[in-house]
């Protein structure tokens, strides 16, 4: 990527813009990154080498922020996104390695094995901090490198590395007898290390999981948002203009009750799909929407759906249908009732009712076939009814 | 003969207003609440013959109000109004002491009757309550030392069949050959026992009811 501070360059005669946004101590090594497009960690570690030959490190440092100046709100300062192995990259590892050598020649050297060891182990450490490149919208740097994915290979990688680094500095000189004593160093430095870092580790942890939190309640909110703007937004836009019509919106309230209601309490308690009673309510909720009557549903018990209980649903559904269609009644009532070897139904209504034994009429015409459905299902079906009397229908089946 | 005079409880004031309007004129509204606490301080205030108490209310519902009367208001008859036919919420508010449970739905002229009824000292139930309570007792073994208060009657059970199916009192009544005082009196039996019965089958079954 191009750099995009690089466009004042010229006006303000400094090498490169200094930003807080990625600043460990000046924002120096962040600001060369943005600048030339290698990554600050690798230019932090190669000037953290470089200070221990004896300071050039510290006075390279210095001279970069003199050249440098600090960002104005002008400048569009974008975080810098390197290839892993880019040529600058490399370019600058070249670098650096060139002036440690330049360092070793000319007596700024603390030794061999200690800059060995060093090295070693600043590789280590960095392969295991190094921070994977997907994400780079967090700008806090102790936060990048902690929330860095540590993948196996990177892990079983810089491990080794960091070991080898504590092999050498032991073999360096710590005899056997002093290892305990040695071990317990690192291990001090380690703990102090983790007192440092824990509370920071411990926030960034409660950060993550309020941020889940907040996330799986939004998902929540945006489904309840949308089912309610589905149905119970538009069933108030269509009875806003059914106020003429008392029937039409009692229909549509009732329809909506039944549709809430069905999604608030059974997709969340898992109620078993295409039992007898849920089968029920789907039967009662369409007649009333197709005919515009309140259908008033009990079940007592529950059961599967056998072929003999498809058959009384069906009946019942007719009889419904039937009394929705003739009977001028404000309501239908449904009553089913599960017991260990029969399932009753009753279909109600308090309307004009007919004369069961008068041939040829349109409902003795269903009559006859609700009969006809249920006994094929080895069922009964009997009718109760009289001009003006209302009707009720009673079917039973064998489970 | 005096109005019978009526505290509605329920948290949508739309509601309030709206049941105010429709019976206001033939009972006497005493007031109308909307929270629990509010509740509890209008009917020590102005001891009403009978509060229509809405099931789901924020802190506790019609539950928490009936619990916090339970012994000191032996006038105040409760009346259970909902639009939630979940078969736990109406049973746990029928144990807690309400006398009857209709749904929001009612009619007008049956909502006056059921208060009537209520206020008389008689059981409120819709058809659904009475089909919760016949699953109920269908479905659960009675095990306690006290039979009569686990078991339905032959005539309750047929009394509330009746009702489920959508037969008024009367209606039931003229079916089966008896008073309307008798089917009260039978309806008012299966109450106390619904009420008494210490089986928590009883609730265990309202709860997983919603779970089958």
């Amino acid at each position: 990527m191009r750099p995009q501070s690089s466009k004042g360059f010229a006006e303000r005669r400094s090498l490169f813009v200094r930003a807080s946004s990625d600043r460990m101590v000046l924002g120096v090594a962040g600001g060369l990154s943005r600048q030339y497009g290698v990554d600050a960690y690798l230019i932090r570690i190669g000037l953290l080498l470089l200070t221990l030959t004896g300071g050039l490190g510290v006075i390279l440092y210095l001279a970069c922020w003199v050249l440098s100046s600090a960002a104005t709100e002008n400048d569009v300062v974008a975080p810098v996104k390197p290839q892993l192995a880019s040529a600058r990259s490399l370019a600058a590892i070249a670098a650096t390695g060139a002036l440690l050598f330049a360092a070793r020649n000319v007596g700024l050297w603390p030794g061999d094995a200690l800059m060995l060891s060093a090295v070693v182990v600043a590789s280590g450490s960095a392969l295991v901090w190094y921070r994977s490149r997907d994400d780079s919208d967090v700008t806090d740097p102790l936060e990048r490198v902690l929330e860095g994915r540590a993948t196996p290979l990177r892990a079983l990688a810089g491990g080794a590395l960091a070991f080898a680094g504590v092999v050498a500095l032991a073999a360096r000189g710590v005899k056997l007898e002093q290892l305990p004593a040695a071990l317990a160093a690192v291990a001090m430095a380690l703990a102090g290390a983790a007192v440092l870092i824990g509370p920071y580790v411990g926030r960034l942890t409660a950060h993550v999981r309020d941020e889940e939190r907040e996330r799986i309640r939004d998902v929540e909110r945006n489904a309840m948002a949308a089912q309610l703007h589905d149905s119970v937004l538009q069933t108030l836009a269509l009875m806003q203009r059914a106020t003429d019509d008392p029937r039409r919106m009692l229909l549509l309230a009732r329809r909506q009750e039944r549709e809430l209601r069905s999604w608030l309490y059974d997709n969340k308690s898992g109620v078993a799909i295409g039992t007898l009673s849920v089968r029920a309510e789907q039967i009662a909720a369409e007649v009333e929407l197709d005919h515009g009557l309140p259908i008033d549903l009990v079940v007592v018990g529950d059961a599967e759906l056998t072929a003999a209980t498809e058959a009384l649903l069906l009946a019942v559904r007719e009889a419904t249908v039937n009394a929705a269609k003739h009977s001028d009644a404000d309501q239908v009532s449904i009553y089913l009732e599960v017991e260990p070897h029969v399932v009753t139904a009753f279909v109600r209504d308090k309307g004009v009712g007919f004369e069961p034994g008068a041939v040829g009429s349109d409902r003795r015409g269903i009559a006859l076939s609700i009969r006809d459905r249920v006994e094929r299902a080895g069922g009964r079906a009997l009718v109760e009814s009289g001009p003006g009397r209302g009707t009720e229908w009673e079917m039973m089946v064998p489970r | 003969m005096s109005k019978i005079r009526v505290l509605v409880v329920d948290d949508h004031a739309l509601f309030r207003s709206g049941v105010r309007a429709e019976i206001g004129d033939v009972v006497e509204i005493v007031g109308d609440v909307g929270t629990v606490e509010a509740a509890v301080d209008e009917i020590r205030k102005t001891k009403p013959d009978v509060v229509l108490l809405d099931v789901h209310l924020p802190n506790g519902g019609g539950v928490a109000i009936l619990e916090s009367l339970a012994d000191s208001m032996p006038d105040t008859k409760c009346l259970a109004l909902s639009v939630s036919d979940a078969a736990e919420d109406v049973i746990a508010i029928i144990r807690a002491g309400a006398r009857g449970y209709v749904t929001k739905t009612i009619t007008h002229d049956e909502l006056l009757d059921a208060i009537r009824r209520v206020h008389a000292g008689d059981a409120v139930f819709s058809p659904r309550l009475a089909g919760f309570v016949l699953d109920a007792f269908a479905s659960t073994k009675p095990v306690t030392t006290d039979p009569d208060l686990d078991r339905l009657t032959q005539r309750e059970q047929e009394v509330l069949r009746l009702i489920a199916r959508g037969y008024t009192y009367k209606e039931v009544a003229g079916r089966i050959h008896l008073s309307v005082k008798t089917v009260e009196t039978h309806v008012s039996s299966v109450l106390r026992k619904l009420q008494l019965s210490n089986r928590h089958e009883l609730t265990a079954w309202a709860t997983d009811r919603r779970l089958l």
